[in-house]
């Protein structure tokens, strides 16, 4: 670290002042030779992470923030069903969850995920069991956000990972080698 | 502009602009950033960004920062980071290649004695104390040096300057 005693006692020569903005200068010069890797890549990767992602999923991880931070954790109390043949499950809306955990999770209908009051992570290990993929929580409060939901078996991954980010509070990815990425 | 557009404008500048921060603010995370806050801001209004003039918005905003940045640092944090009391925002077209002749000067015509002080003190940022140390000299004996390489080169760039 350049020691600012030096720089003043610089500045005290009749000329300081030229000679202190000249050092600025030299420093600059020193500064634009040194060769740095950039991995430009990976600089996109983070930008594009930050800053590209639309503003509803945006809006959805505020609420998810919001939602953590006010320690209300209100089930999400949605039922979204794939196949459009089956009809849709109106259920009360604001119902909060209780405060034991009761996740029923029936997976005795052959064609249907059925998931009742069950938290991400047991949605999500069911999935993975399923598709054969891996789950890693990046959050790990978004572990326990209860959901209601139906996933129809005969969905593709990547299309039951959309169905789960309809929710305002779940964000998932889904990576190249298969793993489910909760953040 | 669309996202494959400004992912191709971003991959394209970034080297060029993290340089020209760097060269402003001699420090790795600083300058990252500085180039990132600029991209964001870019995305913001991304459908009016031409592309033919994209490189060199990008550059003047690059400099406009790191100006901010620098003018927002105490008199002594100024000193100790080597950056100029003063600062204007306007951008020397030319700067890349004033910085680069600044940098040949030092290597070619100053004195190796002279040379090797000016290095140690302003490249590897020691102290005048750590560098008499090193070298086994007195601290007037680098501050000479220091004044001295300082005078040759502003006798050399400030008179340039004023020719242009």
């Amino acid at each position: 670290m350049i020691n600012p005693q030096d720089m003043k006692d610089l500045l005290q020569e009749p000329d300081g002042k030229e000679l202190y903005q000249m050092a600025a200068e030299t420093k600059k010069a020193f500064a634009h030779e040194q060769e740095t890797e950039i991995d430009v890549e990976h600089e996109w990767n983070k930008f594009a992470a930050r800053h590209t992602t639309p503003w509803y999923v945006r809006y959805r991880a505020i609420a998810a923030c919001a939602a953590l931070f006010v320690g209300v954790t209100i089930a999400a109390i949605v039922h979204i069903t794939a196949t459009p043949t089956k009809p849709t499950q109106q259920s009360e809306d604001g119902k909060p969850a209780p405060t034991e955990q009761t996740q029923q999770v029936s997976t005795s209908e052959q064609e249907m995920f059925v998931f009742d009051n069950a938290t991400l992570k047991t949605v999500l290990m069911n999935l993975a069991v399923h598709y054969n993929a891996e789950v890693e929580f990046r959050n790990s409060k978004s572990r326990n956000i209860r959901l209601h939901v139906q996933i129809d078996k005969g969905l593709s991954l990547q299309e039951a990972v959309e169905l789960l980010n309809h929710f305002d509070k779940v964000n998932l990815k889904l990576t190249d080698n298969n793993t489910i990425i909760a953040e | 502009m669309n996202k494959n557009e400004f992912a191709s404008l971003f991959k394209n500048n970034y080297a060029l602009l993290y340089k020209l921060a760097f060269s402003m603010l001699h420090d790795t995370d600083d300058s990252h950033d500085a180039v990132h806050e600029v991209f964001a801001s870019a995305w913001e209004h991304r459908k009016d960004i031409l592309p033919e003039t994209a490189k060199a918005y990008l550059a003047q905003s690059v400099h406009n920062y790191c100006v901010k940045q620098i003018a927002r640092k105490t008199y002594n944090e100024k000193l100790r980071k080597l950056y100029p009391i003063e600062v204007s925002l306007t951008l020397n077209k030319h700067e890349d290649d004033r910085l680069r002749e600044i940098k040949r000067y030092i290597d070619n015509d100053l004195p190796p004695n002279t040379r090797q002080v000016l290095q140690m003190c302003f490249d590897e940022e020691k102290s005048y104390k750590e560098t008499a140390e090193q070298l086994q000299c007195s601290v007037a004996y680098v501050n000479k040096h220091i004044v001295k390489a300082l005078r040759m080169l502003r006798n050399k760039f400030t008179a340039n300057n004023k020719e242009r």
